[in-house]
């Protein structure tokens, strides 16, 4: 009986009868051709991503009047007439901290700061670079009186997320698969954001602090990555939507 | 085989398998990144990379657990069984690279390690929507890299026989609490279901081919176990089995293998001392019976591996009457040696 009839190989025999060998490419062919398929097609189907922006690499100077509570900020005038007065980026420190030691004592004060951007449509942040912040003069033409708008006592349902990484440093930057990155984030200081939908569809954010106005980074860290709803006052500062949060609970 | 170990007995064979393999994952990772950023402006490639990597090892662990079963039912798939364990490696480092980015990506640069961070970062087992399913991936590595590590020959003959299956049994568990870490991680986010339905068909072949396998060794157990007479076990008739192959059965809860070979019938165990292989489905080569999945060899007459090699296996009693095969169920102690039956007494023999 010859080995067409009766073929029989293990992998140390140096070649495979030729009718097993052509057998065996066809299967091992159709496996290849499934794993690929199940790529592409796992590649395909994965949900679009938000947009966002992080100039990783490519830090700029801006100047501003520093603002440290609830969150540090810093606070850049308007370089055109058309548009609003001034500019809110809130400040970071590289990895998963806040810029709360960076910024300490420096409430009110005009600042450079060097950074990298992460933004947003309608919210900016700058992650703090070498040489980081440095004291500057206050221009001629100084920032009006900042202040507060009450816009009552509201409620949301959404998702706490890290501001960082939800406005441009990571994607997915929601759910189960970024919790453990949210609450490290928060856990270092990293402002805390309510991630919402409006009727229309559209995200928008709120920043939280308590219901004193301070902030609660580490108060919010158990309840990212999963549906949460909030209630308390809800405050705009320029283009920034603070709720003071009174209670907050998991699920719609 | 070979008398001495070395990292890897590197064939033409061996090459062709092995960088066929490292084709198909690079293709893999480079089409899955580049999909994943080509639809979508906004993906970055560090999750690509992450997605890609997690997804690449999960279709490997599928197909080497398809691989065993598919080589039962087609012999197509048998020589993939000779170099698995390459793709047990392979697969391996997909999983390590998953997990390394994960943890860096999620997990560093913060307040606390990154292994505190990923074993204490704000578990909640109350929901599956929070469930820690990076515990159920960190157990599910654990295990990869115990078999990844103990994979060489070298472990099977330390660690003996019995003690290397049972730990690479645990590829069963670990695809158990892999199918977890994914079902309650990415696919808690919301999304397309394709991947779910994807995941369900995985689950659904490696299960379904293992019990369609299983059932159909056990109908043919049944089957050629039903005939006994004095102590003895009729198997089959001698005819029935062809030149330099076997004949299994069921004889005491054991399956043993009846070789035929010029002109005489001996009787072994029918599991291989390497990895259980099963010897039955093996072949008579160089006058040695020779298992399908690696090539362990053994002397049909006596269960012993041709020297220099040590391996032994229980043999059997066996005699032919009227040109059937009868077998004593009682196994001798492995290595002993048993006359091979005549097929015809009387007839010429063919010498060795």
């Amino acid at each position: 009986m010859d080995q067409h009839e009766d073929p029989f190989y293990v992998g140390y025999q140096p070649v495979a009868p030729k009718h097993l060998a052509r057998e065996t490419r066809t299967a091992v062919l159709g496996v290849i051709v499934m794993a690929l398929g199940t790529g592409a097609a796992l590649a395909w189907s994965a949900p679009r991503e938000d947009p966002g922006v992080f100039e990783f690499g490519h830090p700029r100077q801006l100047i501003g009047r520093l603002q440290e509570t609830p969150y540090p900020s810093l606070l850049v005038p308007a370089d055109s007439e058309r548009q609003r007065v001034y500019t809110r980026y809130l400040l970071v420190q590289p990895g998963k901290f806040g810029a709360q030691a960076a910024t300490l004592g420096l409430d009110g004060q005009w600042v450079t700061v060097t950074g990298q951007r992460i933004a947003r449509p309608g919210a900016e942040m700058l992650e703090i670079t070498a040489p980081g912040i440095v004291p500057a003069t206050e221009p001629d033409s100084a920032l009006p009186q900042l202040g507060q708008t009450a816009l009552g006592r509201r409620t949301y349902h959404g998702e706490v997320v890290d501001s960082k990484c939800w406005l441009g440093v990571m994607r997915p930057a929601t759910g189960n698969v970024h919790r453990g990155c949210a609450y490290r984030c928060l856990s270092g200081g990293i402002p805390p954001l309510l991630m919402t939908r409006n009727p229309e569809g559209r995200t928008e954010h709120l920043l939280l602090t308590d219901a004193d106005g301070r902030q609660a980074h580490q108060r919010f860290k158990g309840l990212v990555g999963r549906p949460v709803t909030v209630s308390g006052p809800v405050f705009q500062e320029g283009d920034l939507l603070v709720m003071r949060v009174e209670q907050m609970g998991l699920g719609k | 085989m070979s008398a001495f170990y070395r990292a890897v007995n590197w064939n033409r064979q061996k090459y062709i398998f092995d960088g066929l393999l490292a084709a198909t994952v690079l293709g893999y990772l480079g089409l899955f990144i580049s999909l994943s950023l080509g639809q979508d402006s906004n993906a970055t490639l560090e999750t690509a990379l992450i997605r890609g990597l997690g997804s690449g090892a999960l279709v490997l662990l599928t197909v080497i657990l398809a691989v065993g079963p598919l080589a039962r039912l087609d012999r197509r798939f048998v020589p993939l069984l000779y170099n698995r364990r390459h793709l047990g490696v392979a697969m391996f480092l997909l999983a390590l690279g998953h997990a390394s980015f994960a943890v860096i990506q999620f997990h560093a640069l913060g307040d606390v390690n990154p292994v505190v961070s990923l074993l204490t970062g704000g578990a909640d087992f109350h929901d599956p929507a929070t469930f820690p399913f990076e515990w159920l991936g960190l157990a599910g590595l654990v295990i990869l890299a115990l078999m990844a590590a103990t994979s060489h020959d070298f472990w099977l003959a330390t660690l003996t026989a019995p003690v290397w299956k049972g730990l690479h049994m645990l590829v069963y568990p670990a695809y158990v609490v892999l199918v977890g870490h994914v079902a309650l991680g990415s696919l808690q986010q919301p999304g397309p279901p394709l991947p779910t339905l994807l995941l369900i068909a995985s689950a659904a072949l490696v299960l379904g081919l293992q019990l369609f396998a299983g059932w159909r060794e056990r109908g043919l157990d049944r089957q050629q176990a039903s005939v006994a007479a004095e102590g003895w076990i009729a198997v089959c008739d001698a005819s029935e089995i062809r030149e330099g192959r076997a004949r299994m059965a069921l004889v005491s809860g054991e399956r043993i293998a009846v070789f035929r070979y010029e002109g005489r019938i001996s009787c072994v165990s029918n599991v291989c001392q390497h990895q259980n292989g099963p010897l039955g489905e093996g072949k008579i080569v160089d006058g040695c019976i020779t298992c399908p999945w690696h090539g362990y060899q053994y002397l049909p007459d006596s269960g012993q591996s041709p020297p220099p090699f040590t391996e032994k296996i229980p043999t059997f009693n066996v005699r032919v009457i009227e040109g059937r095969v009868y077998v004593d169920p009682r196994p001798n102690l492995p290595g002993t040696r048993v006359e091979p039956a005549l097929i015809n007494p009387g007839g010429p023999r063919r010498s060795a």
